[in-house]
């Protein structure tokens, strides 16, 4: 640890995902997540005219934020940002009140249909503090997902991110996202934003 | 015994001292809710042909969720959506779990539940019978998935006919590469190549090798900054990650090779050193052959650009190691066989034959003295395989029995209306049993449904071709419904020897095909029973296991069951050739690029397709294609159907608004067998000749999730089905007509021409 406090952190490599949602099926058994929600997903984006099209995936999972504004604003102090970095919901105070979800800026918070208490991905953390990694980022095939301490630089993720250009999602919300992307696509970017309008 | 953990420990190592390919990590897991470890089972997936190394794990009797095998050769740790999808198959509340017996009319869908003695008494009486009048070649067994106590069973039964979709699917690449160097397969080194050329294989959403070679070829790209570029209909997910897509005018794959043969041999970029010494043609012969292949010709046939062939052609020859791939988007044209010796004839000119970063032969486990061989290749299947029905009916095949297993032809197959006709006349088909998870379309027309086991309820090997060149041998143990001791102490048949072994009942009264076929060999006996010496499909998997281990075998199935794999580390190496790491060239047989059996063409050529000649401008090329979640064992998926619920026709976008098609807006489509009425997908990445739709949408039977409907089950998820008033898509093979390739004998699926109407 060299001292330093741990940061977790999810780096995407966007260069290697091939679109086929083992992430997104993984998270749904490792989590029970029930069916019309999702806690990661696979965006599919198609850009670019014939022949020179292009289509692009990109896997969405929280961002577990360094100033995770769903928590300032839970009216009941569910939301609990750990030491390393992981933000989740304590389901025992969760009010289902929906503040948290009008508040992200990602869109990754859902109301569970039968708890009625909002839900997110919190990086597995039952796995992590069990020495795992994530379902999503142990199932992917092709290693596009990274999972790690970013304050450790002896740690994968760290020396990938120290080699790479890292995007996140939104820097603009000032959130300071810890899901980090390579070769992040802005026009898939753009696409979820028009999304959300 | 405590089911804690079951992780590997750092010593349980016996194998082989080198160690080339085995990592040893753990592979626990933990209960989200109640944080105790899960019990972790290694076995093997068999959703696709692929036969990754899964891990089941277990929150008490509950499969909750299936993970790659991070010490597994192939996989290395990776799943696709299919192998997680495994939970959905085992835990469905719709499976099928009694045996069934048909009430009224074929068809009619009335049932009652029979005992499995009843179905036994059935189905041993019938094939009995055959014997006895010699009409066994009456019988006729579909299998959508090998097996090898089937087999064994087949075998000793005499010569029943078979239809053998695994073979089928691949029928004409595998008659091209077998015609060329005996093996009906060969493995394809993407992951140590520079520069991949693929021609219509689509190996990251399905692929025979699926994640080994998906996780390889991005490995390459992306880490070792190898080339891949891919020709396509249509932007699959592989041409979407790949460096360059070409859209190539459907079925003209073959002259884009040959004109790139023609560049390299013209500009002496060839290995024609391997060309003299290791295939049946000259360097000058060759350079004959391929002369009329001009890369402007190629142009006009396929819509390439010529600078672009002969580009990629000099960047083929010059930056090694380099290797052409195919798959099923070339394949499956009436000129299919031609199309992949084309392709072929790429890696022959370059010498990539036995050659890091080219094609091996594939490597398959076994001492010498082994009497349980793996299967020598599909090559032997081949010419036993039929068709289908019709193409029996055609050859005036009478039918007595016909058996299928976890196969659907009614709803996969080309033509597929034609066959429910053939099935469903009792005249045709005097008696129709189907084994499957569910209640199929195939199932529906049946006089006797038999309830399969899952391929995680039961016991089996595998030999799947490594990838690493190092042999592997897969198990397949249940992990569902291993009995507790205490239900197993309550069991009728409890001895204390099962306490020891797992003891497993697969769910309701499913079970293993393996152990029908057993079953059924005690009734007929005679000749059958002799070859069967088994009593369950348990004993049957260690006996085979221990022959192929050789001496010391307790330990080294213990060993097995723990890893879920067994890497043959060259036991009696030099005694068998395929063993041996490096395959000594000069003494293998020539590459036959001159075909001996295939007269109608006996070189490679290109052969233009007069049926895409199109006609009339709302005519177009229908392609289907497969998607990572759909096939077999995925259609009632909760979580697959989620994702993908319909299956639009994809249209060019530009095509499409010339012709006042916008997205979304319903068209019919028509082909000489059918039509069908479906929603367009508008895009801009699909050639504007084709129109393309995914495969296994469409479904009648199965099951409520494959239908798209809300329902109330023991699954509280199923009621929360959100896609129900989308419809759940059309079944491209109403409408794809049923055509052979002349040469390789496979079915030109992607060949049938279609009109469009937009439908107000």
């Amino acid at each position: 640890m060299k001292g330093k406090k741990k940061r977790l952190a999810v780096l995407v490599d966007l260069r290697k995902c091939i679109g086929c949602d083992a992430c997104s099926l993984a998270c749904k058994s490792e989590n029970d997540v029930p069916l019309g929600v999702w806690r990661t997903w696979v965006k599919k984006v198609e850009k670019g005219q014939y022949p020179h099209s292009k289509e692009f995936f990109l896997p969405i999972l929280c961002n577990n934020c360094e100033n995770p504004i769903c928590v300032t604003v839970c009216p009941v102090n569910a939301g609990i940002k750990r030491p390393d970095g992981i933000v989740y919901i304590d389901p025992h105070r969760c009010i289902g009140c929906r503040y948290c979800m009008a508040s992200c800026p990602y869109g990754v918070r859902y109301i569970h249909p039968r708890r009625k208490i909002a839900e997110k991905c919190y990086w597995c953390h039952h796995r992590v503090d069990a020495g795992l990694e994530p379902a999503c980022v142990q199932a992917c095939p092709t290693d596009a997902l990274l999972f790690g301490d970013m304050n450790d630089p002896e740690s994968e993720i760290s020396k990938v991110a120290a080699e790479n250009a890292i995007q996140v999602i939104k820097p603009e919300s000032g959130t300071d996202p810890h899901t980090f992307y390579i070769a992040l696509d802005i026009d898939s970017v753009e696409a979820i934003k028009s999304e959300d309008k | 015994m405590k089911n804690g953990f079951a992780w590997i420990a750092g010593t349980a190592v016996s194998f082989g001292s080198t160690g080339k390919a085995a990592t040893d990590k753990q592979i626990d897991a933990v209960s989200r809710t109640s944080l105790k470890s899960l019990r972790a089972i290694p076995t093997t997936c068999e959703q696709c042909p692929a036969g990754c190394g899964v891990i089941a794990y277990l929150d008490g009797e509950k499969l909750v969720q299936i993970l790659g095998n991070p010490n597994h050769p192939n996989n290395q740790g990776g799943i696709c959506a299919k192998g997680i999808a495994g939970i959905n198959l085992v835990n469905d509340p719709e499976r099928l779990l009694h045996p069934l017996k048909r009430v009224g009319a074929r068809g009619s869908g009335n049932w009652q539940k029979i005992s499995w003695d009843e179905a036994y008494t059935t189905l041993s009486n019938r094939i009995q019978d055959m014997l006895k009048s010699g009409r066994i070649a009456e019988f006729i067994v579909d299998m959508g998935q090998d097996d090898p106590l089937l087999a064994r069973f087949l075998d000793s039964l005499g010569t029943p006919h078979l239809i053998n979709r695994n073979i089928l699917n691949n029928r004409n690449r595998n008659a091209a590469i077998a015609e060329m160097v005996g093996s009906s397969s060969l493995i394809e080194d993407v992951g140590r190549s520079r520069t991949i050329l693929n021609f219509g294989t689509n190996p990251f959403s399905n692929h025979d090798l699926f994640i080994g070679i998906a996780r390889r070829l991005v490995l390459a790209r992306i880490e070792k900054g190898a080339r891949l570029t891919t020709f396509d209909v249509r932007m699959s997910e592989t041409a979407a990650n790949s460096d360059t897509w070409y859209p190539v005018k459907a079925g003209t794959d073959g002259i884009v090779a040959l004109a790139m043969a023609n560049v390299i041999m013209r500009r002496d970029l060839a290995n024609s050193d391997f060309i003299e010494k290791q295939t049946d043609l000259s360097v000058s012969s060759l350079k004959q052959l391929l002369s009329p292949y001009s890369p402007e010709m190629a142009e006009r046939e396929s819509g390439v650009k010529a600078a672009d062939i002969v580009r990629l052609a000099v960047e083929f020859a010059t930056q090694k190691p380099s290797v052409a791939i195919f798959g099923g988007g070339i394949t499956d044209h009436l000129n299919g066989t031609e199309n992949a010796r084309c392709v072929s004839l790429l890696n022959w000119i370059v010498g990539n034959l036995e050659k890091k970063g080219g094609l091996f032969f594939p490597r398959l486990p076994g001492h010498k003295g082994a009497t349980e061989k793996p299967p020598p290749n599909a090559l032997s299947g081949l010419s036993r395989t039929s068709k289908g029905i019709t193409e029996i009916k055609e050859a005036n095949g009478r039918i007595d029995t016909y058996f299928a297993y976890f196969s659907n032809p009614v709803f996969s197959e080309p033509d597929c209306q034609s066959t429910a006709r053939q099935l469903k006349n009792e005249k045709n088909v005097r008696f129709l049993v189907v084994m499957d998870t569910h209640l199929t379309e195939t199932g529906m027309l049946a006089d006797i449904v038999l309830p399969a086991a899952t391929y995680l309820e039961g016991w089996g090997l595998r030999h799947a071709p490594s990838l690493d060149l190092v042999p592997i041998v897969n198990i397949k143990q249940p992990a569902v419904s291993l009995l507790s001791a205490a239900t197993a102490l309550r069991s009728p048949d409890f001895t204390v020897g099962k306490l020891l072994d797992p003891f497993f009942r697969p769910k309701g009264e499913a079970v293993e095909i393996g152990n029908v076929c057993l079953e059924l060999a005690r009734r007929i006996k005679g000749n059958v029973i002799k070859k069967l010496p088994f009593q369950n499909t348990q004993e049957f998997v260690s006996k085979h296991m221990s022959s192929l281990l050789g001496p010391g075998t307790q330990e080294g199935m213990e060993d097995l069951k723990k890893k879920g794999f067994w890497i043959d580390q060259g036991i009696n190496k030099d005694s068998d050739p395929s063993l041996k790491d490096t395959i000594d060239l000069s003494k293998s047989p020539k590459v036959r690029i001159k075909s001996q059996t295939m007269d109608q063409s006996p070189l490679p050529g290109y052969q233009a397709l007069e049926s895409h000649k199109l006609k009339e401008k709302n005519e177009f090329i229908l392609t289907s294609f497969k998607s990572t979640l759909t096939g077999k064992g995925m259609a009632n998926s909760k979580w697959a159907r989620e994702i993908f619920h319909e299956n639009q026709l994809w249209m060019n976008k530009k095509i499409a608004n010339q012709m006042g098609i916008q997205n979304n807006d319903k068209v019919r489509v028509t082909s000489i067998t059918g039509s069908l009425t479906v929603r367009v997908l508008t895009t801009h990445r699909i050639h504007p000749e084709s129109v393309a739709l995914a495969e296994g949408f469409g479904h009648t039977a199965v099951g409520n999730v494959a239908k798209n409907k809300r329902f109330k089950s023991t699954d509280r998820d199923t009621i929360l089905i959100w896609w129900n008033k989308k419809g759940n898509g059309v079944n491209p093979m109403e409408i794809i007509e049923r055509k052979t390739d002349p040469v390789g004998g496979g079915l030109g699926s992607k060949d049938t021409v279609v009109r469009i109407e937009k439908l107000s």
